[in-house]
């Protein structure tokens, strides 16, 4: 209903492009079939005003459906139901099911799949399609391309990123992964898919190195160091941070913040990782510290959020009181 | 989590143990295994992708904190850490994103802000200064609402604006 309504300008269009469509009397090889209507019980509630050629062809697909058809023009018919509405999940079904039974050539398919899915990049049910055809294929080689040119459109399309999640790890190409998410951030540093991306592939032969975590935290500072006031910089810094085992260096972050706030008195990330650090580090006087900061935020440089740093400098106090 | 046609996504663990949870037949699965995989999905700031490993977005917070809470199960998750990587959804003009460096989306203050609650956080963002976006979002001649003011209302985010509107006024932590 919902995707009904949602529906693109083009597929609108399309619907109401009447005069294109044969009605199913006209067609031949479908006489033996006997429409079945859509049962919405005997007092719908906000039935949908189906467009007179919509029912035509949803009521020829439930015949199919129902008598479980796997045949060259069922085929057709859930190109048909798809190109009504692409996120209809049954079509998507019955058409593999089709494909499967009439054993078709699922590289055909995937290239007919690529075309779709540029004009529906956002199509939960295209992406799910192009993922079980590569399990049977089991070919990934169109697959990283693919991901990489939606990407280009959409640098942070999530279907696009969780499709090329699931390659990677599926067929095992984890190389060269690492290099593509610094390209992208070459262009956009701020593309927290790519981010997420990059910790994903360094962590997926769990636990990494301690010489990776270090190479990835001084990675992050000097993004950090072009652009302080990006908010995936500092996530993916502090998600190898709090990886660490004790001792931690807290030197080094400090000395990164430090060096962002002679700059940018005010930037809130920087501000929000001394708090951890100083917090990380338990003595009386790193933790006093922490409070002053708690402080700055709340007067000035997080005041939305002054809720959440009054609560972080109640905490704060409280150890400060009882630290060594 | 999956349909029965493979697609596995924890939007579906969450949809399936509510309903379950709504008809008292959560016996009917296999609950720890289900909590098990919401966990794995559990990513390096706090918060949860569709699957494991996948980016951490407001939308599936929601459904990987809804299950949890459904089946007693949201101790598992530090609810300071991802109360604040919820928190920092907000931006300056009130309305909170889904992901960092994106855009407000008012379904954002949805699946953002029903998570801040369940966390009990959700003191931790300005709730009047979302209220006040929510209501910019409304179209007064259709009386819907968009995903940001000027853009075309529609269902999704009138149903999921209101959403946000009540949770505000009918405030679970003071």
């Amino acid at each position: 209903l919902l995707s009904l309504l949602a529906m693109e300008e083009e597929d609108r269009d399309s619907l109401e492009e009447e005069h294109e469509f044969v009605p199913f009397r006209e067609r031949s090889g479908w006489e033996d079939v006997v429409p079945v209507p859509q049962d919405d019980g005997p007092t719908p509630v906000v039935p949908i005003a189906y467009p007179p050629h919509f029912v035509e062809v949803m009521d020829y697909f439930r015949a199919l459906l129902s008598k479980d058809e796997r045949s060259e023009r069922g085929l057709a018919l859930s190109e048909e139901v798809i190109g009504l509405n692409a996120a209809n999940y049954t079509a998507w079904q019955f058409r593999r099911a089709c494909l499967y039974a009439l054993n078709k050539d699922l590289h055909e398919e995937l290239k007919w799949a690529s075309q779709i899915g540029k004009e529906n990049p956002k199509n939960y049910q295209i992406w799910h399609h192009r993922r079980a055809l590569v399990e049977k294929t089991r070919d990934p080689a169109q697959e990283l391309s693919f991901c990489a040119e939606m990407v280009e459109e959409d640098s942070k399309n999530y279907h696009a990123w969780s499709h090329r999640q699931w390659i990677v790890k599926e067929f095992d190409l984890w190389s060269g992964e690492v290099d593509y998410t610094e390209t992208l951030l070459e262009k956009d540093l701020r593309n927290n898919s790519a981010w997420n991306h990059r910790f994903y592939v360094l962590t997926h032969q769990y636990p990494p190195d301690e010489a990776v975590r270090k190479a990835e935290i001084a990675f992050a500072s000097r993004y950090i160091q072009r652009a302080p006031n990006n908010e995936s910089a500092w996530n993916y810094l502090k998600g190898w941070v709090r990886m660490a085992e004790s001792p931690r260096s807290y030197d080094t972050i400090q000395e990164l913040c430090n060096g962002v706030l002679q700059e940018y008195p005010d930037c809130r990330f920087a501000l929000s990782v001394l708090v951890d650090s100083f917090e990380g580090e338990h003595t009386k006087l790193s933790l006093e510290k922490a409070v002053e900061i708690c402080t700055h935020m709340v007067e000035r440089a997080d005041v939305m959020r002054a809720k959440y740093w009054n609560h972080r400098r109640q905490n704060l106090e409280e150890k400060a009181r009882v630290a060594p | 989590f999956g349909d029965k046609w493979g697609e596995v996504d924890t939007r579906f663990s969450y949809c399936a143990v509510h309903c379950l949870a709504l008809l008292h037949r959560l016996t009917a699965i296999d609950v720890a295994k289900a909590v098990e995989f919401v966990m794995k999905c559990q990513n390096f700031d706090g918060g949860f992708g569709c699957t494991p490993g996948a980016e951490t977005h407001g939308g599936q917070v929601f459904c990987c904190v809804g299950m949890l809470a459904i089946v007693g199960e949201l101790h598992r998750v530090n609810a300071d850490i991802l109360g604040w990587w919820l928190a920092e959804r907000q931006l300056p003009c009130g309305g909170l994103n889904g992901r960092p460096q994106k855009k407000e989306d008012v379904c954002y203050s949805w699946w953002v802000l029903a998570s801040l609650c369940a966390l009990g956080r959700d003191h931790w963002i300005d709730r009047e200064k979302l209220k006040s976006f929510i209501l910019s979002c409304q179209d007064t001649e259709s009386g819907g609402f968009s995903d940001r003011p000027g853009d075309m209302a529609d269902v999704f985010h009138t149903f999921f604006g209101i959403g946000g509107v009540f949770r505000i006024r009918g405030s679970c932590t003071t």
